[in-house]
């Protein structure tokens, strides 16, 4: 007998089965795929957050947590102040390699939430349409609309808006590509209580880098075996900017035309030698075996918390972990100290950096994009992110409630931080990730004594200019003289 | 003959039946593979379409004095981690193959670090290494303590993830955490051990170590190089471990930084997927040129039963 299957000598000793209802193996496979299919097709979908009828537009952010729920604040308040368009907040690990992919497949996001030291990357790859032609094309349509929506009146994407060492950090070759969606300066914090404890006045912080030095060497407190109980400064704690000190010796990383790595400077050579005093004083083997007990920043455990340390580099947004984990440690911070001859309090030198809203090359709604960011670009939105941020705010003035509802009580010195004509960003340069892998290992060196600091940096700035060689001799190859300006993505080209 | 249906080809219904890993093989594994081979040859951002340069890539990697570092450390971390995590694993099927007392309890205690995430697992030995606060060197300040009052010295436990001295030596310690699978294989070969060649050397006199020589060693040492293969290819490998415990950079003069953390770093932070590429058909090479040695220098190691 001849099965169905077709496979009849190996299931014909079954005859009788079959014919009891038996189903046959092709059978089974046909109704297995069918099944598959109507699984596919007819299955339960994922639920349909967007209302009906509204314009999705899908909004990738780095950030999670306290700062990602901030900003679903401010997409929700979008969400309901209009009903045409509908924003998903996406939020992304690795953001800067998932928007590469997502940008070279041709797929990206409408909106891409990076940093500002992203940007020259970004840009110089034709990654992301520049914000002035996105005004330029929209603005007529999208200001009225924007508008009637209630709320601040004008359009919010007036460069006379915001202050200016933060619109700065939204250019790159002189054009602007996105809006700063929060932004923040960095400045010295200390522990009031220590300072109280080892007899200096806490609202008098160190100015200066020698006064810092006196200071530090007053906070710094020895146990009786010899054993580091507490460091007045660290310059490795959090960690984050090992290549930032000749900043406050007046040198740079760059030249200003960003082609020549400058980390060998003499300003450089200078903060860094300053800085090995440090591990000298200390013995470099104790105070990396102390370093090695910090906790992790975002933890009772961190350093300055945890009374380790009694001054640090950081950031305003310290303010959110001083709140979770020590609601009662009593904080102070002020401009970092620079050398004597650069003190001017009406000019303090910081690093700034921002968190800014792009919309990439292949956008499909470039339109609905620019009108989102352009929402989120209003007073009420910047200063409810930058408060939940505790960061200070980008704008050229800030309203009245501002600095009183903050949770950062110095917000007013880090405002004055993002206004001033010596704020500075990180190194504009496509290669910066891979000068500053320069820095953190040669760092490692120079902080336990292993290299001097010129041998050090000279050996950096000769990395770096290879770095800077290399790209700008490949972005000739592939573009020729053509500059920037002249290979810029248009709005609605395809990738 | 009318009527009569065309059987297909019994390998052809095989081939049907394996044709969506076929597929998902081709697209998301041999493709990319050869993508990679041409990207090696190209200036490749992902950003921008790949420029050919030729052999530019590997010409760079020759001068490339990290290139060099991470080669250096990724060989002393499989020619040290390997033959000691080998030695380790035999060591302990043998003890977990003799009858000891609750003998299931203790395989499994080995077996059980295996099943640690590896995140997780860097996570706990950060811990445990830190300089100041770590368990391992609050279990030798005891001994130190000891040393240091009868010569007079002034030791202190190291620093273990920072200092460049005690990285790679911390890394290779920690390579032990993962021996349990090595263990089980070979508790598997030693159980397979005719016991009747033990029983003829016993009665010749052979001593417990001389068995172990010349009976146990050539019978497993099929599954000993098969270790030895496999452990060489995923140390080779490694990146999840020393990425937690030291960051992007490797830590303190790249002494924890291997060949597949710069070859990543090159891919994605630095934007430079050609150069990443031409570093992946490099350890390629390398990878297969260890198997091959290790292969033709075993044959007069290694004994098949039956062969």
């Amino acid at each position: 007998m001849q099965h169905a299957s077709g496979r009849g000598e190996q299931v014909s000793g079954a005859g009788p089965l079959r014919a009891a209802g038996r189903v046959s193996r092709r059978a089974a496979v046909a109704a297995m795929g069918a099944a598959a299919v109507a699984y596919a097709v007819l299955g339960p979908r994922g639920a349909r957050e967007a209302p009906p009828g509204r314009v999705v537009l899908d909004y990738w952010e780095k950030w999670t947590g306290q700062e990602g729920d901030a900003m679903r604040r401010v997409v929700d308040r979008f969400n309901r102040s209009q009903d045409r368009i509908y924003v998903r907040y996406f939020s992304l690990s690795a953001i800067e390699q998932k928007s590469m992919v997502s940008i070279a497949g041709g797929d990206p996001p409408d909106v891409l939430g990076l940093w500002n030291f992203s940007l020259p990357a970004f840009a110089e790859s034709g990654a992301l349409l520049p914000l002035d032609a996105l005004d330029e094309a929209y603005r007529a349509e999208l200001a009225p609309r924007l508008a009637s929506y209630g709320g601040e009146s004008g359009w919010p994407l007036r460069p006379e808006r915001y202050a200016r060492p933060a619109l700065d950090l939204l250019l790159y070759k002189g054009t602007p590509w996105g809006a700063v969606s929060t932004c923040s300066s960095m400045a010295l914090y200390y522990s009031r209580s220590a300072f109280a404890g080892a007899g200096l006045d806490p609202d008098r912080p160190p100015r200066t880098i020698a006064e810092l030095d006196q200071t530090a060497d007053r906070l710094t407190s020895v146990g009786p075996r010899g054993e580091l109980l507490r460091a007045g400064f660290v310059h490795r704690e959090p960690g984050w900017w090992d290549w930032i000190w000749g900043y406050f010796f007046g040198g740079d990383l760059l030249d200003a035309a960003a082609t020549r790595a400058t980390a060998g400077a003499p300003e450089n050579i200078r903060a860094y030698e300053w800085l090995q005093t440090y591990p000298e004083r200390i013995g470099a083997s104790r105070l990396l075996a102390f370093q090695s007990g910090f906790g992790n920043y975002n933890s009772v455990q961190q350093a300055l918390l945890g009374g380790k340390v009694a001054m640090a580099l950081h950031g305003p947004f310290l303010a959110n972990v001083v709140q979770t984990f020590r609601p009662d440690f009593d904080y102070g911070a002020a401009p970092f100290p620079v050398e004597e001859s650069l003190y001017d309090p009406e000019r303090p030198i910081a690093l700034l950096e921002a968190d800014v809203l792009c919309v990439p090359r292949g956008c499909k709604r470039p339109r609905e994009a620019l009108e989102f960011i352009a929402f989120t670009q209003r007073r009420e939105c910047l200063e409810a992110l930058a408060r939940d941020h505790a960061k200070p705010s980008p704008l050229a003035d800030v309203s009245p409630g501002f600095v009183a509802s903050h949770p950062n009580r110095w917000i007013a010195m880090h405002n004055g931080l993002v206004r001033s004509a010596r704020a500075f960003p990180k190194p504009p340069t496509r290669v910066w990730s891979q000068y500053e892998a320069e820095f953190i290992t040669k760092m490692g060196a120079m902080w336990d004594l292993r290299v001097d600091a010129a041998t050090a940096l000279r050996e950096i700035q000769a990395r770096a200019q290879g770095f800077i060689d290399l790209a700008a001799e490949r972005s000739r190859r592939r573009y020729g003289d053509r500059a920037l300006t002249d290979r810029i993505p248009q709005i609605g080209e395809e990738p | 003959m009318k009527g009569a249906r065309r059987r297909p080809a019994p390998g052809l219904v095989g081939l049907l039946f394996v044709s969506p890993w076929l597929a998902g093989f081709a697209a998301f594994l041999a493709a990319p593979i050869a993508l990679t081979l041409y990207y090696s040859f190209t200036d490749y951002t992902v950003l921008e379409p790949p420029l050919w340069i030729g052999l530019e890539n590997y010409g760079r990697l020759w001068h490339d004095p990290v290139f060099w570092k991470v080669l250096r450390n990724t060989a002393v971390y499989v020619f040290v981690g390997v033959p000691l995590c080998t030695a380790a694993a035999i060591a302990i099927a043998c003890l977990l193959n003799t009858p000891v007392r609750f003998r299931g309890f203790w395989r499994a205690m080995v077996f059980l670090p295996s099943l640690v995430p590896l995140v997780a697992a860097a996570m706990v030995w950060m811990w445990m290494f830190n300089g100041e606060l770590g368990l391992i060197n609050n279990a030798l300040d005891p001994l130190l303590g000891v040393v240091n009052a009868v010569l007079g010295t002034e030791l202190r436990g190291p620093n273990w993830l920072g200092s460049p001295n005690w990285v790679m030596p911390s890394l290779i310690l920690m390579s032990l955490w993962g021996i349990g699978n090595a263990v089980v294989i070979y508790l598997a070969a030693l159980q397979d051990v005719p016991a009747s060649l033990y029983e003829a050397a016993a009665l010749d006199g052979v001593s417990p170590s001389g068995r172990f020589l010349h009976v146990t060693l050539p019978m497993i040492s099929p599954v000993v190089l098969f270790n030895v293969i496999v452990g060489i290819i995923a140390a080779w490998q490694v990146f999840a471990v020393p990425y937690v415990m030291l960051g992007t950079s490797g830590g303190p003069d790249r002494a924890g930084y291997f060949y597949t953390t710069y070859l990543y770093d090159n891919a994605f932070p630095y934007s430079k997927m050609g150069y990443a590429s031409a570093m992946a058909w490099v350890q390629l090479l390398i990878v297969l040129a260890l198997t091959w040695f290790t292969i033709v220098s075993s044959r007069r190691l290694v004994y098949y039963r039956g062969a």
